[in-house]
């Protein structure tokens, strides 16, 4: 957990990696670990 | 503050921890009633080897909203006991084929167990870490990635090394963990938050 980031910038993370496009598709419950200010996404990226 | 190489050997031997005994007390959830949570449908996980099943521990159900065109390439980066991969090798067919890797051995014995089990033929296991991926560039069509990168500080690198090995027009289908709020003054450092 402690190494989640925003998710802006997990997705700009994405984007300064090389993909063309990178979106999150929906937020879900964080189901790994209890932590109240961490969440889960679903994202892709296109290369 | 923990360093790179002691906070992979934690989380390796975390995971390794949960291939070993699932049924065991773990930082994170384990198995089938965790991955029933997440959506994967019971029918389907009645179907595949109890080995990889009882040894889940992603984020949510990766294999099953990822758009898999049949005879693709997909590479299961962190593929644990296998559920995400033998779910990709059905999806991809006969005439496509399935890269599950991972950095903990014990978690690749029980994907192997289920690959034999599941008589996937189209399925290679490969030990490797992230950062540096031993496969060639371009190969990939498909990147599944199931909650990696928040156990990781040297995210640039695996995502360089995606990049590097996908195809363009290729697509990563994945679920992190990303912050809602920021976190309280301290919580990065303390080593124990890396699973909590």
């Amino acid at each position: 957990m402690a190494g989640a980031k925003e998710g802006v910038t997990f997705l700009d993370e994405l984007r300064a990696a090389g993909f063309a496009e990178a979106c999150i598709l929906r937020t879900i419950r964080n189901a790994r670990t209890k932590n109240p200010h961490v969440i889960a996404a679903e994202f892709r990226a296109l290369r | 503050m923990i360093t790179d190489a002691g906070l992979r050997a934690a989380v390796c031997e975390a995971y390794s921890a949960a291939a070993r005994q699932p049924a065991g007390k773990h930082p994170f959830p384990v198995g089938r009633e965790f991955a029933e949570s997440l959506g994967y449908p019971g029918g389907l996980l009645d179907s595949l080897p109890a080995s990889a099943v009882d040894a889940f521990a992603g984020v949510s159900n990766v294999s099953l909203f990822a758009d898999i065109v049949e005879g693709s390439t997909v590479l299961d980066l962190g593929c644990g006991a296998g559920l995400d991969a033998l779910i990709a090798s059905r999806r991809t067919g006969a005439g496509g084929k399935v890269c599950g890797l991972d950095f903990s051995d014990s978690m690749l014995e029980r994907a192997s167990r289920a690959e034999r089990e599941a008589g996937a033929r189209n399925i290679e296991l490969v030990h490797a870490d992230a950062e540096r991926l031993p496969l060639p560039d371009s190969a990939i069509d498909v990147v599944l990635v199931n909650g990696i990168f928040n156990l990781n500080r040297r995210r640039a690198e695996i995502l360089g090394e995606l990049t590097r090995v996908m195809r363009r027009g290729g697509m990563v289908f994945g679920a992190e963990l990303i912050l809602a709020a920021a976190l309280p003054e301290g919580e990065h450092t303390c080593p124990t938050n890396w699973f909590a």
